[in-house]
């Protein structure tokens, strides 16, 4: 069975004795790491951050601004720090970070409809009733060592893709609502430390004294699965989750809102060593009045954006970060009777930053109304097979499903050449 | 065996918020699929049935007996219709009475008309316009269910097997194959032929396992070997090791820790919780919020026929354990919608999504019109006195990260997604700080137990005795008799004692493990 992602795990006692040990792993060697999975390449990236914009983010009011035609919309144009790239002007803050970030303007999508769209973007595969596909970020959680306490694959305000046939182990952790406490990550409300930790002493008594000598691995793996739960619960990384000790000024800087406080928490989640975040943010399917709400989107975005992107690229983390804003397609050049555009799958855009990526660079580009790509189109399998090879995971490596069906970890794709220097 | 189906969509019902699967227009599916080869090249295909139906010289006696029984329960069922011959002259007699009685007190005229208004409503068939009937499907199912079809019959007896005795003849149970071979193939067959003589019975099949020698059979000793003990279970000589799956873990917490209905009497858990309103700048929140939110949800979030009763888990951050539960009688009721909603216009209690889109939309109409909101946080006492319902009354699949997906439950959307019953990290977290466990463990005054650890005599003994009984269905021995009394001696008080050593029988691996 090629079950479970790859870990290793401390027994509560080692854990305690090893003390703040997470920390350590920390600055464990990519390179070191690479060369006992045997690739060929140094990647750069060691976490990804993914911004998922349900329904179907407008490219042209975006990231691929069409200005002077008649489709080009409400929105002009303006200059970014990256020489000769241009976007949308509801990112003005963003656009003094562009020499940090990339865009990819060709994307040749196939599929114009939400649930397939979304499951092709997320998972590289095509829907099919006869297998649960796991997302990217379980493929990651599956193929790369845990760094430190924390959950190697966590969701914020929405849900991810699940994991499929990698198993539960790669299952996303669920953040609802960032900044706000979990309940699920410490005792009950009423029972105090010393009563908890009591309490977990007699449960490892009674599941010693039930298991025997048995060493089935069905009945050990319920005291594994609570020495993790308790390695989480006591790590001294989970202060990321909390939001308390962070200055008021930051918080304001990435907008306190749900998802300006889920791009901060993913800042500080990639510090602990959490391989991949996922933040979930909707309300992109414009068929009408497509301009005040994307003014909106903006609004929001654009200032958690910029700080994620300023404040990664300050420490240093960026390089090791790949940060990347997809949607499940983009919208129609024309505008509609209700101001609004419509889905659109043809061609549509990437924003991606970090991860030892060229910086400032804008990879193909679409025809004069933003309906068609012009040159280098991209597969979606092939933004897949990138994160990978930024990664360092193969994305050709077969595993097998529970029935015993080998499947690679991308369908088919090619990672995109000029995104790495 | 997709063309059987069509192309079909899913469709919500405005309605009554039910999800239909339909058939679209065109209703033949084209191969080979999108993508593949050149769209030109893709046809229409024949409905054909993808296993065969087996043939005999002779009819089996299995469907002899299955044919006989049949024309049994038909006779049976005819007689009983042919009794029925409409109202007897009493009957009659009596209600003409009672017309009589109404018409002279004037209400007649009016009740009769309301009864027929409501068989005319009745009559409107929701389900009707939107959901077309499919002949290749009734024609599916007749080819499924034919007693001449070998594999419905076995697919459901090793599931049956597989729930009983822990492990199908065919394993994984959904992989039916040649090169998959059956454990004891004639066992099955046999099991499979008398399900089928008994007219699919499912008692008779339940009976027929459980009195086999099968069942009978014990965990392999504990010190058997690895591949022994593979061997064993494979051969069904031993009952291999397994979880309670996740509706059975759900349901015995809730019955073993009281949970169906209220333990505590009332105002003993009384606690305060706050709510982020949202109103116009200067203006006061009201006072008497917990009615306005009660009413709310009765009638206002909650969707017809789902309603979303987050029992017990109010405002304390644990929905993804409350019993969502699927409201049967507002299905079967036409919805009371007097009052409640009065309340509401005024003021809205908004999740945080909500009032960062209102705040922002305040944000653009304010450039016109000048009102300005505020959020206040305003604190409301509530009396958080547990009740969780049956997972069987749940609807199913539950919620994304739900208490019984994070245990395993598929999502019944695709057919790969098989039950896992696998440990996982987020299980422990839910079971060792949830909500479920915490308060199946916490001693209520309403209690049997209560009785024996509090007033003048307590009676540590039989509490013991009783938390082991009433989790794990059996006495303690001497040593863990001691052990309990000195975990209840040495909690806090005698009662939060006995909720340590029960968070313990409940968290331990002899509740979650089946014998």
């Amino acid at each position: 069975m090629t079950l479970g992602c790859a870990g290793y795990r401390l027994s509560r006692r080692s854990m305690l004795t090893a003390g703040a040990a997470g920390a350590s792993f920390l600055g464990m060697n990519v390179n070191g790491l690479l060369a006992a999975a045997g690739k060929d390449h140094a990647a750069k990236a060691e976490s990804v951050i993914l911004f998922w914009n349900g329904g179907g983010m407008s490219h042209i009011d975006t990231w691929d601004p069409k200005p002077g035609r008649k489709t080009g919309g409400e929105f002009t144009p303006i200059k970014t720090s990256a020489d000769g790239v241009e976007i949308s002007q509801i990112f003005p803050k963003l656009a003094k970070q562009m020499h940090h970030c990339s865009l990819i303007r060709s994307i040749a999508g196939t599929q114009g409809d939400h649930g397939r769209a979304t499951h092709q973007l997320q998972t590289s595969y095509l829907p099919f009733p006869n297998l649960v596909y796991p997302g990217m970020g379980s493929v990651v959680s599956h193929e790369l060592p845990n760094l430190g306490d924390l959950p190697s694959y966590i969701t914020i305000s929405g849900l991810a893709p699940r994991a499929g046939y990698l198993g539960q182990k790669c299952e996303a952790y669920f953040v609802p609502s960032p900044g706000d406490k979990d309940p699920y990550l410490a005792f009950p409300e009423g029972i105090a430390a010393t009563r908890g930790n009591k309490r977990l002493e007699t449960l490892e008594k009674f599941n010693n004294r039930f298991n025997g000598k048995s060493t089935d691995a069905r009945l050990t793996a319920t005291q594994t699965s609570i020495d993790e739960a308790v390695r989480l619960m006591r790590s001294p990384a989970l202060e990321a989750f909390e939001f308390d000790k962070v200055p008021a000024k930051t918080l304001e800087r990435y907008g306190n809102n749900p998802f300006g406080r889920g791009a901060l928490l993913a800042s500080r989640l990639v510090e602990k060593g959490v391989r991949f975040v996922q933040i979930n943010r909707g309300g992109f399917d414009t068929h009408s009045n497509n301009f005040p709400a994307m003014e909106d989107h903006g609004e929001v975005m654009d200032p958690a954006m910029a700080s994620l992107v300023e404040d990664l690229a300050a420490s240093g983390r960026l390089e090791k970060t790949l940060i990347i804003m997809l949607s499940e397609f983009g919208r129609t050049p024309n505008i509609n009777k209700d101001a609004g555009r419509d889905h659109h799958a043809s061609v549509f855009s990437c924003f991606l930053a970090g991860g030892g990526l060229k910086k400032g660079v804008v990879i193909g580009s679409s025809d004069i109304d933003g309906a068609e790509p012009k040159d280098r189109p991209v597969k979606v399998q092939d933004l897949h097979a990138s994160v990978c090879y930024a990664l360092g995971i193969d994305p050709n490596k077969e595993v097998m499903t529970p029935l015993q069906r080998p499947m690679k970890l991308v369908d088919s794709g090619e990672h995109v050449k000029e995104l790495f220097a | 065996m997709a063309a059987y189906y069509g192309k079909t969509r899913r469709y919500e019902s405005q309605l009554t918020k039910v999800v239909y699967a339909t058939e679209q227009d065109q209703t033949t599916v084209l191969w080979p699929p999108e993508g593949v080869g050149p769209v030109e090249a893709r046809k229409p295909i024949p409905a054909k049935f993808p296993f065969p139906i087996s043939t005999f010289a002779k009819q089996p006696e299995f469907i002899t007996r299955l044919e006989a029984l049949r024309a049994e329960k038909l006779a049976a069922a005819a007689a009983l219709t042919k009794k029925d011959d409409g109202p007897s002259i009493d009957d009659l007699l009596a209600s003409s009475a009672a017309k009589v009685d109404k018409a002279t007190t004037g209400k007649l005229a009016e009740e009769i008309a309301q009864a027929e208004a409501k068989t005319d409503i009745r009559k409107i068939d929701v389900n009707k316009g939107i959901y077309r009937e499919s002949e290749l499907r009734e024609e599916l199912a007749e080819y499924i269910t034919d007693p001449r079809n070998p594999l419905f019959s076995r697919a459901l007896v090793n599931r049956v097997w597989k729930t009983l005795i822990g492990r199908g003849f065919v394993e994984p149970v959904d992989d039916f194959r040649g090169d998959n071979p059956a454990a004891l193939p004639k066992a099955l067959d046999y099991l499979a032929e008398e399900f089928v003589a008994s007219d699919y019975d499912l008692r008779t099949l339940v009976r027929l396992i459980v009195t086999s020698d099968s069942y009978q059979r014990v965990h392999p000793p504990q010190d058997t070997d690895e591949p022994t003990r593979q061997k064993m279970e494979a051969h069904l000589l031993a009952t291999p090791v397994r979880r309670m799956m996740a509706e059975s873990m759900y349901d015995s917490i809730v019955t073993a820790g009281h949970l169906f209905e209220t333990k505590h009497s009332p105002g003993k858990n009384e606690k305060t919780v706050y709510d982020i309103v949202r109103v116009v700048k200067g203006q006061k929140a009201p006072t008497d919020l917990s009615k306005i939110l009660a009413s709310k949800q009765n009638g206002g979030e909650a969707m017809a026929g789902m309603a979303g009763k987050s029992a017990g888990g109010e405002g304390s951050g644990y929905a993804l354990e409350s019993a969502i539960e699927l409201d049967f009688n507002a299905l079967l009721n036409e919805k009371d919608d007097d009052g409640a909603e009065v309340a509401l216009d005024e003021m809205k209690v908004m999740s945080k999504e909500q009032i960062e889109a209102e705040r922002m939309m305040a944000m653009r109409s304010e450039r016109n019109m000048r009102m300005e909101y505020e959020e206040k946080k305003v604190a409301r006492t509530i009396d958080d006195n547990p009740v969780f319902n049956s997972s069987l009354r749940m609807q199913s699949p539950a919620p994304d990260g739900h208490f019984l997906r994070v245990f395993g439950q598929p999502n019944r959307t695709e057919l790969g997604d098989l039950r896992d019953d696998s440990a996982s990290m987020r299980q422990s977290l839910m079971m060792l700080n949830g909500r479920i466990t915490h308060e199946a463990a916490r001693v209520g005054d309403l209690e049997p137990i209560h009785a024996l650890l509090t007033g003048k005599a307590p009676n540590p003994d039989a509490a013991v005795k009783m938390a082991y009984l009433e989790i794990l269905t059996r006495y303690p021995n001497t040593d863990e008799l001691a052990e309990g009394k000195e975990i209840i001696a040495a909690g806090p008080t005698p009662l939060e004692g006995m909720a340590d050593l029960r968070w313990v029988l409940l968290n331990c691996n002899e509740f979650r493990f089946l014998p």
